[in-house]
């Protein structure tokens, strides 16, 4: 019996320190993961609602932004504005919602006390949020300005245009052709429960989350659409992607020019590989001057010069080293070493509570890493996945600097 | 025995459900160091924190920036060649001291030839030497990220530069630390800096490209003669003229044990940790005492200053005031103070000035700026909204540090300010590297890591009027300092304002020959039609353009 007894308390030990991803579902199609922690009085819960490229149609590029500003400005049933943050607040619940590549998403931190609470106030601002016209055309002015003005250094504007996809890219034609009720056939179509997943993680049990998940979202259920009176137009009329012609250029009068290249990570792409790559990739000695880092699914490579330094050198300069480093490739050892590397590096995940939600939300949405898939990725497939990922013809290529620099940059 | 059962599943509920207090154990190691350790059963890996006192502030003017580069250069990566004496390693001592010398050569040729630039120069056979010698080095070095000690061992690292203190944290499999101590151990006996170079030109170029920032204005205005006022930027020749042997001697002297905290959280036990960093850590060598810094003393009072500057995308205005270091006994009612104003959606400054009244889109405050060891600045940062004007924005913002100063603070407030500040502990707690922060921070700015968990207690014990108290002494007029920044009509980046601007000086070209008085019109033009939102400034383009001759339009 003593033994029996020790066997459960170390059990319940490494259930702390490694929780075990527990799943259960909803009737209404909510999938719900539940990662078990007990180290502070503390909940957390990530709920992703996934979008999917027909969810926006043709010529309406920019619908995800406004939704997701129209929605996060919007007041919540019958509450007064402020209210809702007032109730949030009062318990110290944290609450955010933001727009990640493939989703929307909303973080919430409560004191393990007040999880009801803090579920039941998520649920009403995902079932009661009213979707107001009277601030449409004030979010659509937030839009457009971020589209024409963004804001932030020369830097982060050409990092940012380039990390927008071309035929996703808002301008302002797609911008003002939104009307009300494309914001309530989009929320229509992707505000439902059976889009969404919900990763929770902390100091409650299954049972416990199993009630808790019932009781604030076991109602949820998705709005009807309107009906449509004047149907978008059909995908034959949507905007070709924009051509390389529309690299970004940010004037930054007076400082030297930065050449920048981003590519996506090819869909095809094994998540195993990408994650071998992320730590082979940056930091490579053959790409000299150039510095590349991996970031939600982008590769991107930087190069920067003095000023008066001639741009269409240094551009086709950050060519001929990507280049370079995709027709070298990597040899078996640097793949032996990156896979040890990595290996090791999950358990660091026990160090940040969001980074095991987050591997928990990828292995829910299909694209987690397996240690099965890891151990057999070979290298053929690792410098296949390199080709493509830097392939010249998908690369997004833009700069910044004096706007007399600038013109020193061959025409695309 | 079937007892037990039950008792057990109690016991492990009870844990689920009970918060616990903070369980830090602290002790000395020989050469004066401090180890602190938290201990979190069943983790499988650790996050280690080495925390040495005396940041930015701290640096003596020639060695301006010196914190900034040790982050980057010593604690930002892991190279073995900068850890483990090879074969090579003459050599590479031997190149960087060749290197050092053919830089400092290439700057004061540089500057020789800005005082006489007809004079014969030197420069490029000192860079063709130099370039010779750099790449020599480079086949030294390691080639591939995977080099990188930590990196192989699936770890991760990073380093943080502060007015207070350096802070390196590493996170590595729990397996790894005893090599963790070896390394860290190895890294502060040798400071090789073998990057030195490249880690110095990356940091003046951030500096460069970055440019005159804000806040480095109004430090500089309401700290004047104080390190905490100091700007890099304003040091850039320095930095450059900063050599590979000054700052290896810097860090010999200042990354001393006995101003060293060890902080480690993980599942660990003393008894298993301390003889391992004892042997490692613990046996660093202890530079003979050097000069504690004695920095000038400041008046919080020096009287109300204003300073105007076109900087920037949009309008800002930032307003400091002079406050006390962590240490007084106010300090800890200006932190509730703060949340009051900005800590929060439902703070006083998000309601009245962005909620309610619209003047401002972006409201944030914040406390110890740039550090809390000594008196430092409590800034108000301000956005504008279009159509606003800075003057009214300002007004507005005192008018909410009356009402805190003279008002009752109502009960639900105080209660959800409170609240705010125990969930942001929690969360600290919960994070390993965001614990170890904290408590490293607590000791270098307040002088005890216990801060860390007696400021929340001592948080619950304040009463409302002490921060009503506190804010009468400390956010007044003689205490401030306000910042209103302008955008620089000739640089923005908005089309509507470029095109206003190209109107405006068509215009004032027909009319007025002087060029300054042409350009401080323009100027006082754009910032007079800031103050109208962009329809309206759309409007007034198209009446201004109507009164260019048609080949000007």
């Amino acid at each position: 019996m003593k033994s029996i007894l020790v066997v459960l308390l170390a059990f319940s030990l490494s259930l702390r320190a490694q929780p075990a991803a527990q799943g259960f579902s909803l009737p209404n199609g909510l999938r719900v993961v539940l990662l078990e922690e007990h180290e502070h009085a503390l909940v957390r819960a990530n709920l992703h609602l996934r979008i999917e490229p027909g969810d926006v149609p043709p010529s309406r590029q920019g619908l995800p932004l406004l939704f997701h500003r129209m929605f996060d400005h919007a007041e919540t049933a019958d509450l007064k504005a402020g209210e809702l943050d007032r109730m949030l607040e009062d318990s110290g619940i944290l609450l955010a919602q933001s727009m990640e590549p493939g989703g929307l998403t909303w973080r919430l931190v409560a004191r393990s006390r007040d999880q009801d609470r803090a579920m039941g106030l998520l649920a009403d601002r995902l079932m009661r949020t009213l979707i107001d016209p009277s601030i449409l055309e004030a979010q659509r002015l937030a839009c457009r300005r971020q589209v024409e003005r963004p804001e932030g250094s020369p830097h982060a504007r050409l990092r940012q245009a380039l990390t927008q996809d071309p035929a996703s890219r808002p301008t302002l034609d797609s911008l003002n052709a939104i009307r009300l009720e494309d914001l309530l056939t989009f929320r229509a179509k992707v505000i439902r429960p059976e889009r969404a997943i919900l990763i929770l993680h902390g100091d409650l049990g299954l049972e416990q989350a199993k009630r808790l998940v019932m009781l604030s979202l076991g109602s949820w259920a998705a709005q009807e659409p309107p009906s449509p009176r004047n149907p978008p137009p059909s995908a034959a009329t949507a905007p070709a992607p924009s051509a390389p012609a529309d690299a970004p250029r940010i004037p930054d009068p007076g400082k030297g020019i930065r050449i920048q290249a981003m590519a996506s990570r090819p869909r095809d792409l094994a998540p195993e590989a990408a994650e071998l790559l992320n730590l082979l990739v940056p930091g490579n000695a053959g790409l000299l001057s150039v510095q590349v880092a991996i970031e939600n699914g982008w590769l991107l490579a930087t190069l920067d010069g003095e000023s008066g330094t001639p741009g269409s050198h240094l551009w086709s300069l950050l060519q001929e080293r990507l280049e370079a480093l995709r027709r070298r490739g990597f040899a078996q050892d640097d793949l032996d070493r990156a896979r040890v590397a990595w290996f090791a590096r999950r358990s660091l995940d026990s160090l940040h509570p969001e980074a095991q939600m987050d591997r928990a939300l990828a292995e829910a949405l299909g694209y987690g890493r397996s240690d099965e898939r890891m151990k057999a990725l070979s290298l053929d497939a690792l410098n296949t996945g390199l080709r493509n990922w830097l392939d010249p013809a998908k690369l997004q290529m833009g700069a910044s600097g004096d706007p007399g620099d600038l013109k020193t940059l061959p025409t695309l | 025995m079937r007892l037990l059962v039950p008792i057990l599943v109690a016991a492990l509920g009870l844990q689920a459900q009970v918060p616990r207090p903070l369980e830090v154990q602290e002790r000395r190691l020989a050469n004066g160091a401090r180890l602190l350790l938290v201990e979190r059963q069943g983790l499988p890996a650790f996050s280690g924190t080495l925390v040495f006192q005396g940041g930015g502030a701290e640096e003596p003017t020639p060695t301006v920036g010196a914190t900034d580069l040790l982050a980057r250069t010593l604690f930002g990566t892991t190279w073995p060649e900068d850890l483990v004496p090879a074969r090579n390693q003459t050599d590479l001592d031997a190149l960087l001291k060749q290197e050092e010398g053919l830089l400092e050569a290439i700057r004061i040729e540089r500057l020789r030839q800005r005082r006489d630039p007809a004079a014969p120069t030197q420069a490029p056979s000192l860079e063709a030497s130099l370039e010779t010698v750099q790449s020599r080095m480079k086949a030294l070095f390691s080639s591939s990220p995977l080099s990188d000690l930590y990196t192989a061992r699936g770890g991760r690292q990073k380093a943080m530069a502060t007015a207070d203190a350096l802070l390196a944290q590493t996170e590595l499999p729990l397996e790894s630390f005893e090599f963790w101590c070896r390394t860290e151990a190895q890294r502060l006996r040798t400071v090789q800096l073998s990057r030195f170079s490249q880690a110095r030109t990356s940091l003046i170029a951030d500096l460069r490209s970055q440019g005159a920032q804000g806040m480095a204005l109004l430090r500089g205005a309401a700290l004047p003669g104080q390190p905490y006022g100091r700007d890099l930027l304003d040091y850039l020749p320095s930095l450059e003229a900063l050599r590979w042997s000054d700052l290896r001697a810097y860090a010999r002297r200042s990354l001393r044990p006995d101003r060293m905290m060890i902080i480690l959280v993980g599942s660990f036990s003393m008894d298993t940790v301390l003889p391992v960093v004892e042997r490692h850590l613990g046996t660093l060598p202890v530079p003979p005492d050097g000069e504690d810094a004695i920095l000038p003393e400041i008046a919080a009072d020096l009287g109300d200053r204003r300073v105007q500057a076109a900087l920037g995308a949009g309008p800002r205005l930032l307003t400091g005031w002079r406050m006390p270091s962590r240490h007084h006994p106010d300090h800890l009612a200006l932190r509730m103070a703060v949340q009051l104003l900005a800590g929060g959606q439902t703070s006083r400054l998000q309601t009245q000035l962005v909620r309610i009244k619209g003047l401002v889109r972006q409201a944030q405050m914040s406390l110890d700026v740039p550090g809390g060891r000594f008196p430092g600045l409590l800034v108000a940062d301000l956005w504008p909204s279009d159509g606003h004007s800075l003057a009214e924005v300002e007004g507005a913002l005192h008018s909410e540090i009356l009402h805190l100063q003279q008002d009752p603070i109502p009960q639900d407030e105080w209660l959800r300010a409170l609240a705010q500040l125990e969930a942001e502990h929690l969360l600290i707690e919960d994070e390993p590297a965001a614990l170890a922060r904290s408590l490293g921070m607590a000791w270098a700015e307040g002088g005890d890591w216990r801060l860390t968990d007696l400021d929340i207690q001592r948080l619950r014990a304040l009463a409302p009027e002490a921060i009503q108290a506190a804010a009468r002494a400390w956010l007044i007029p003689s205490h401030r300092t306000t910042v209103l920044l302008e955008p620089n009509p000739f640089a923005s980046q908005d089309p509507i304002e470029a095109e206003l601007v190209r109107v405006l000086k068509a215009l004032a070209s027909t009319r007025i020959a002087d060029p300054a008085q042409r350009e401080h019109l323009v100027s006082e033009g754009i910032r007079q039609l800031r103050m109208l939102s962009a329809e309206e400034r759309l409007r007034t383009l198209k009446l201004l353009e109507a009164q260019l001759a048609p080949e000007k339009r």
